[in-house]
């Protein structure tokens, strides 16, 4: 267990000093190398900090105060899949509320929660601009369009297929 | 030779364009005579997929709500010119084969002016040669044979106003930027679209990226820039990748990087993106995030022409306003500024959204009314409450304002913005202050939590929203949120404390009857009685009573008069023995 571990935190220490890396010829890098290792990672380590701080020679709690002020910067590690429902004002006005209950009691978790298994976590999203085919989700990265319940059971019934 | 398009910007894709055109490719494959292409979106996004078809010298033919399973089905009708179900319109640009409607006889198109997303949908755009055929980079070389003077002054006299949502003129900003000694200056081009409802921005740069970067050339050149900026979300992943795909090809022509075209002129265009901040939209709070600190404004001035990236002169254009820019200098600011309303000259593309029939983008001129646009989105006159114009910190336009042509100063006359022209339209059945509410929430949310007006104020207000919409208000309440939106609005540090309150304002201004129903309810909901084997005769409820509708004599039983009663519970707070007893009604 404990090698694995190591394993694990050495590979995002080498991710994260490749990250710096290809950022070097950039002015005032931070978000960019963060955004990056979020897309690695789904989250930012704590490690990754630690060296971007000493890296960049930019004080710690600076890095900490972008991770938490961006929205799309997490400092959890998301479950496998990744279901992200729109609460813009379009997909507001087509209910996507009552949707977001549906999805609530189908994981049993609330927004910005995984499930126990760690395979879904759920995330609300302010909007993805496709305000024209509201209401929207995004699932795994690929948005799916005017949903309602039957789309919402079956994904999440394929997601946990797919395991 | 037949050209089949499919439209695949995020609203096609997210509708099923991808297998589609995956079909097309399979189906054709061993086929002569076909060109698939990949296109954006022409606007119809509720009609997605979208594929046009051109055959030879015949005009072409536009099918929508198209399903892999109808591709066979629709090459067979091309080939052998048969009709299809599917097919909805055509373009006048051949000879008709079948009666099928013109696209501009159509009511979504025939009142728009596409100038700046004329050519979204038709084009490739990940292909630049593509936009150079249709004469695209032209604009960029006839800037570069003027003066960079010239050029300003040639955008300060169209009139074009930032398409951000303040609605400045671009050509006064630029004087200011211009008028700087400095020798290192930027150029930001905010594609920073957070406001919930919009997305014109994300529709053109996803159909037609190159627009966009010859904006950003030929404002360089005139501004004297060596270096831009595009700053944009990463919620836009599309975009990105075809902004990526853009700036790379522009640059393997060199019409990017150093001597450009064999000039003295050299300018580099970065891309930057944001990571979930709507604040981040505002200027110093873009800034900001580019020099990678948290997304929080700072007062101005100095304003960013003095002291902007890197305290350096900077410049940030709307994209809408920087992919205007080609046409001006093509077609010239007179040509300009006949389109449009006196003050507001131009197109504005907005995105239409909510309860309508036809959802999608449309590029109308200012001073379009509002009944047009009721028209275009397809939503009965009836049926219509009110159009919420700008987002979370817009306002709402009502069944009064039908006549009311659309600029940026004749809404702001009506407690309304322009903002950034996201349209959502709101049906009979919508609760105003429902909505009011889940803006304010986002807005609590989104704040940067500097400044004490908006991260406490907007918190109060949507505590006192909540209330009402929970029926649990009355009028005290409703006059704490109208005082409290206004000093929000007089004291916020930046746009997004200043604008947070619209939404009340202009609610309470044209849907007071939504917010009096919800106050009138709680209040008829229930009723005050006094206990006649509790009360002394204390006289103290007769005296507190602002309405007069307690009776009694000291020392005597005392009465309530329901007929006068408010039910604003002063007496039922003030009764030192609890004599008086609240009874729900049913």
């Amino acid at each position: 267990m404990q090698g694995a571990n190591k394993q694990a935190d050495e590979e995002i220490t080498n991710e994260t000093i490749k990250i710096i890396r290809k950022y070097k010829r950039f002015k005032t890098p931070l978000l960019m190398i963060l955004e990056d290792l979020q897309e690695k990672f789904s989250f930012i380590p704590q490690e990754s900090m630690f060296l971007i701080s000493s890296q960049l020679n930019i004080p710690l709690t600076r890095v900490y105060s972008v991770v938490t002020f961006y929205n799309e910067l997490k400092t959890k590690k998301r479950g496998k899949h990744l279901i992200r429902l729109c609460l813009g004002t379009a997909c507001y006005v087509k209910k996507n509320y009552d949707n977001l209950d549906l999805i609530r009691s189908l994981l049993n978790i609330e927004p910005g929660e995984t499930t126990s298994d760690g395979l879904i976590t759920l995330e609300t999203v302010n909007c993805f601009g496709a305000c024209s085919l509201a209401p929207v989700m995004e699932v795994d990265g690929v948005l799916v369009s005017k949903i309602n319940n039957e789309i919402i059971r079956k994904v999440v019934e394929e997601l946990r297929n797919k395991g | 030779m037949i050209t089949i398009s499919v439209g695949l910007a995020s609203c096609g894709i997210s509708a099923g364009a991808l297998d589609v055109y995956e079909e097309f490719k399979k189906q054709i494959k061993n086929k002569e005579g076909f060109l698939l292409k990949r296109v954006g979106c022409i606007g119809f996004c509720y009609q997605e997929p979208i594929v046009e078809v051109k055959k030879d010298d015949c005009a072409t033919l536009i099918l929508s709500k198209v399903k892999p399973e109808d591709v066979l089905s629709i090459i067979d009708s091309i080939i052998n010119d048969k009709q299809h179900s599917k097919i909805f319109a055509c373009r006048n640009d051949g000879k008709r084969i079948f009666d099928v409607k013109e696209i501009n006889e159509h009511e979504f198109y025939s009142s728009q002016t596409k100038i700046v997303s004329e050519f979204c949908g038709i084009i490739d755009p990940e292909d630049i040669n593509d936009y150079i055929k249709i004469g695209g980079y032209s604009a960029f070389k006839k800037a570069l044979s003027m003066k960079p003077e010239e050029i300003i002054s040639e955008v300060k006299n169209s009139g074009l106003r930032g398409r951000g949502g303040a609605g400045f003129l671009t050509g006064l900003k630029w004087e200011f930027l211009s008028k700087s000694k400095d020798k290192i200056k930027y150029l930001i081009c905010n594609f920073d679209e957070g406001d919930p409802g919009a997305f014109m921005n994300r529709v053109l740069v996803e159909s037609n990226p190159h627009l966009l970067i010859e904006g950003i050339l030929i404002s360089s050149y005139a501004l004297k820039v060596k270096k831009a900026f595009i700053y944009t979300r990463i919620e836009y992943p599309l975009a990105v990748k075809r902004l990526k795909i853009a700036l790379k090809q522009a640059k393997k022509k060199g019409l990017l990087g150093k001597n450009i075209l064999g000039t003295n002129f050299s300018v580099d265009i970065e891309l930057r993106l944001g990571a979930g901040a709507f604040v981040c939209g505002e200027e110093t709070a873009l800034i900001r995030s580019i020099e990678g600190l948290p997304g929080r404004p700072r007062p101005r001035p100095p304003y960013p022409a003095e002291k902007g990236l890197w305290k350096k002169p900077t410049n940030i254009n709307n994209v809408e306003t920087l992919a205007t820019i080609p046409i001006i200098i093509n077609k010239g600011s007179n040509w300009y500024k006949s389109i449009g309303s006196k003050n507001s000259s131009g197109t504005k593309i907005f995105s239409l959204s909510g309860d309508a029939e036809r959802t999608g983008y449309i590029e109308i001129p200012f001073g379009t009314k509002l009944s047009t646009i009721i028209r275009i989105a397809g939503i009965e006159e009836y049926d219509f409450k009110a159009l919420q114009l700008g987002g979370p910190s817009g306002g709402f336009l009502s069944k009064d304002n039908f006549d009311l042509e659309l600029d940026y100063d004749s809404v702001k006359n009506v407690d309304a913005i322009i903002g950034s022209g996201s349209m959502v339209l709101l049906n009979k059945e919508k609760d105003i202050v429902k909505q009011v509410y889940y803006g304010m929430k986002f807005i609590v949310s989104e704040s940067c939590g500097q400044c004490v007006p908006c991260r406490e104020g907007t918190m109060r207000m949507l505590e006192i929203l909540e209330k009402i919409v929970n029926q649990q208000a009355d009028f005290n309440d409703l006059t704490n949120l109208n005082i409290l939106a206004r000093t929000i609005k007089q004291t916020s540090l930046c746009g997004l404390g200043q604008t947070a309150p619209n939404l009340v304002l202009s609610s309470i201004k044209k849907f007071f009857s939504d917010y009096e129903e919800k106050i009138k309810d709680e209040q008829k909901r229930f009723y005050y009685y006094i206990n006649e084997e509790k009360c002394t005769g204390c006289h103290i409820c007769f005296e507190v009573c602002p309405k007069k509708a307690i009776s009694g004599k000291p020392r005597e039983i005392h009465n309530i008069n329901q007929d006068l009663c408010i039910r604003c519970g002063m007496c039922y707070n003030s009764c030192p023995i609890k004599s008086i007893e609240k009874k729900n009604i049913k």
